[in-house]
């Protein structure tokens, strides 16, 4: 219903549009239809995957999208200088709107059902991009207002009713800049690459985004606290004016007063970059976007000859496979989760992020996190982290990237291919499964530990050796915890669903890895005492490991 | 006529969903070497009857012997002697169809030398040879189509089970697989069938069963069925299924314009 009302208001401004060349019947008719299905089916936003959302969960994401809102709110306040802090605000919030944008955007621009439904019918080229960038927009902007809400309310009780209303005005043209620009970089991007290098791309994107989020997350306060920014000058710094989150930022600086020509031209900036990017989008780029993603689907057969082509050399995963797997089997299970994982999109978009926290947490850990010695430097607080065996807790975070790895080793758009599971006579599932262990633990654990280990060495010298030996040890029966305990599906085999309820397990196992971290911590000093427990947990990990194997698995059941 | 047991021995198969009874009591004796023609409108219990067989499903009330075992209690001895291309052509694509037929092919135990040797032959033999090494992600619905052929019979089972195998194929590649089945039954292989193509099952099968609303409606060669029937399949088809009218609805469908 709200819909509806949407669509009618911006068919107020059917002339408008009618004057773009732009057929306002359909334009309607398309946005009511898409909107229509976003309600039964709702977007990805925040690396959610669609399925079946209650109304609970996504009152949820609004509110966590509240509470990033929130979280802008540290450059309002912490730097109270005119232009910087909008400025940065808005640089913030436009870099969160196009991490989304870009998730969303890519499953409405690449709509494959949009080939068989919309381009057979006399719909024009530009009718359907604007349709495009409408249907995103609304989409967004349910999310906008969440999100720009603490900023809202911030600004009203700061700088009273124009800047509220000001404030409104900004996020409307932050909003529609990010949905230009993200459009604008994806009809261009389009043009050089193929679909599923394009998709490739988009995932990766989306990666280094998340790590940028979660770093800024960690460093932000002290980088903010730090001299460089407090002591920033926006009328010296060319380079930030450049920025599209200073033009908008220069809206509340005329708000306030400041009608200098340099703040009205930076206004002036903002009203204008939307407009443009909009007439080039319309005029420049939509122009044969269409086609190129009508070939999409044709194009796929063979026509890139060297694409998709996989090397026969030398590949870790024979090689590997070779020397940890005696079954058949075992190889089977090794040699599918090793390829798959390598080249599942999805996959790859939830692990790598979580793989790229260690350096990220070990960077903070060793050289950002000031409890109490704010004075001393990088080297300093390089050289007391090894005094203290803080090294320790890194050996043991970088486990945690096991939970992710098993939370969606199971999960795949193709989970319907997993029949062949089922049809094949597998008389010890626990074989398999072992390959699956394996495969994950050298592809997602080994390099960790080998990294400690050159860096160890490096810097401490070889009684870490027996640290690295105990941690990998303890790393492998909580591999073989977690797959046991949290993996209910053969490899890929089930849909992509958001989190599963194995929070008591998942916890558990934190403990559970937590303590056993500590206690690592407390027998550091002991080097006979570190080698006797390492010798010791590898002894148990090899153990259980024979168990594994004999594990029936019976858990595991064929959907349809 | 037949001295030997049946190679597969279906009594009173009965499948419920919820309250729906899907299958009705299916009786069927399949014999070695047998091209099992299995035909019947949508939903009317051909899938679910595959997917028993294969294994897919495993609550079913009634008894299948398969080669001697019990579906129930043999499930594994079965499943190795059998071989399986599903309805929808689902396979990882990811991979490339030798890593694809390499994974199938140790899921049934076999060990890699001989999966590679036989997946070349065979895929060379369907027209792949270009293809080992690609990702499967660029491939058309007719080589997918192929891959799961090879995939369902390197193993080289007794009994193979094939669900619309030819959607997608090209008429060369159909060409090639119906010669294929004609061959596989020669050498004592026994191979049940589905399919809506009417033309090709007639051609392909020396027995045609037609199962509608989960009962088996007619069991015979096409020839006992002509006679007791009609003159062509798609005529004993539409009169055994109760879509009798199916001229009717065309002529409604032109005067929708008038």
């Amino acid at each position: 219903m709200v819909n509806n009302l949407i669509v009618h208001l911006i068919l107020r401004f059917g002339p408008v549009f009618t004057r773009w060349g732009v057929d306002e019947k359909q334009l309607a008719i398309i946005l009511k239809t898409k909107l229509l299905m976003d309600d039964r089916r709702p977007l990805t936003s925040f690396g959610n995957r669609q399925g079946k959302e209650n109304k609970y969960s996504s009152w949820i994401s609004l509110l966590l999208l509240a509470i990033m809102g929130g979280v802008l709110l540290f450059f309002l306040v912490l730097v109270n200088k005119p232009f910087v802090s909008y400025t940065i605000y808005f640089g913030a919030f436009m870099a969160m709107l196009c991490l989304t944008l870009i998730a969303d955007f890519s499953v409405i621009l690449l709509d494959g059902r949009d080939n068989f439904i919309i381009l057979p019918r006399p719909v024009s080229d530009r009718t359907l991009s604007v349709a495009r960038i409408m249907h995103i927009g609304i989409s967004v902007s349910k999310q906008v207002v969440w999100l720009a809400l603490p900023g809202f309310v911030y600004t009203a009780i700061a700088k009273g009713f124009i800047g509220a209303l000001l404030f409104i005005v900004q996020a409307c043209i932050a909003t529609a800049l990010c949905v230009l620009l993200v459009n604008l970089f994806y009809l261009v991007a389009m043009r050089f690459l193929s679909a599923q290098r394009f998709k490739d791309l988009v995932a990766y994107l989306q990666i280094v985004f998340s790590v940028l989020i979660f770093a800024l997350y960690y460093t932000t306060p002290s980088i903010l606290g730090s001299a460089l920014v407090q002591q920033l000058n926006f009328y010296t710094s060319y380079w930030l004016w450049l920025m599209p989150s200073a033009w908008i930022a220069a809206l509340q600086e005329v708000g306030a007063g400041d009608f200098s020509g340099f703040a009205l031209t930076l206004t002036a900036l903002a009203f204008l970059a939307p407009i443009i990017a909009f007439g080039l989008i319309t005029n420049k780029f939509s122009k044969g976007f269409n086609r190129v993603l009508a070939g999409m689907g044709i194009e796929s057969h063979s026509i890139r000859e060297k694409e998709g082509l996989i090397k026969r050399q030398f590949s870790w995963c024979d090689r590997w496979s070779a020397i940890l797997t005696k079954s058949p089997l075992e190889s089977a299970g090794f040699k599918f989760v090793w390829r798959l994982t390598g080249r599942t999109r999805e996959f790859k978009t939830k692990v790598y992020p979580s793989m790229a926290y260690v350096p990220v947490y070990f960077f903070f850990l060793f050289f950002i996190r000031n409890n109490g010695h704010e004075e001393m430097g990088f080297q300093e607080r390089w050289q007391m982290a090894l005094r203290q065996h803080t090294y320790l807790f890194i050996f043991y975070f970088s486990l945690f990237t096991l939970l992710t790895v098993f939370q969606f080793i199971t999960q795949s758009e193709k989970y319907k291919a997993a029949w062949v599971y089922f049809v094949a006579p597998i008389r010890k599932p626990g074989l398999l499964m072992s390959g699956v262990l394996k495969a994950a633990f050298v592809k997602f654990y080994m390099p960790f530990v080998l990294i400690f280990t050159l860096l160890g060495m490096l810097f401490i010298g070889s009684s870490v050796l027996n640290d690295i030996l105990l941690s990998a040890a303890t790393g492998g029966i909580v591999a073989i915890l977690i797959c046991l305990f949290t993996v209910n599906g053969y490899p890929f085999s089930q849909p992509i669903k958001k989190s599963e309820g194995r929070f008591i397990a998942n916890l558990l196992l934190i403990g559970l890895v937590g303590s056993i971290g500590f206690g690592h911590y407390l027998a550091v000093k002991y080097e006979w005492l570190v080698w006797l427990l390492a010798v010791l947990f590898t002894l148990v990990f090899w153990i259980m490991l024979r168990f594994f194997k004999k594990e029936k698995w019976e858990k595991v059941i064929f959907r349809d | 006529m037949h001295q030997q047991d049946p190679i597969i021995h279906i009594q009173h198969l009965h499948k419920h969903y919820a309250s729906k009874e899907v299958l009705k009591g299916i009786d069927l004796e399949i014999y070695s070497g047998e091209v099992i023609g299995y035909i019947g409108p949508n939903g009317a219990g051909k899938s679910t009857t595959v997917k028993i067989l294969t294994g897919l499903i495993t609550d079913f009330e009634g008894s299948v012997t398969i080669d001697g075992n019990d579906l129930r209690s043999d499930a594994m001895a079965i499943k190795s002697i059998m071989g399986y291309v599903p309805e929808n052509a689902e396979l990882y694509d990811v991979l490339t169809p030798v890593e694809y037929l390499d994974f199938v092919g140790k899921l049934y135990g076999m060990e890699e030398g001989l999966i590679i040797e036989r997946a070349t032959k065979l895929l060379t033999a369907l027209g792949l040879a270009d293809q080992l090494h690609k990702r499967m992600d660029t491939f058309s619905k007719g080589m997918r189509q192929k891959v799961l052929l090879v995939s369902a019979i390197i193993h080289n089972p007794k009994i193979l089970i094939l669900d619309e195998p030819l959607s997608g194929l090209d008429a060369n590649a159909v060409i090639t697989v119906k010669e294929l089945i004609a061959r596989l039954a020669k050498e004592g292989k026994t191979i049940f069938y589905c399919s809506h193509m009417m033309d090709v099952v007639e051609k392909v099968s020396n027995r045609i069963l037609l199962i509608n609303e989960g009962a088996i409606v007619a069991n015979g060669s096409f020839e006992q069925l002509k006679q007791e029937h009609g003159d062509s399949l798609e005529h004993i088809f539409t009169k055994l299924t109760g879509q009798d009218d199916a001229t009717d609805s065309a002529s409604q469908i032109i005067s929708a314009f008038e």
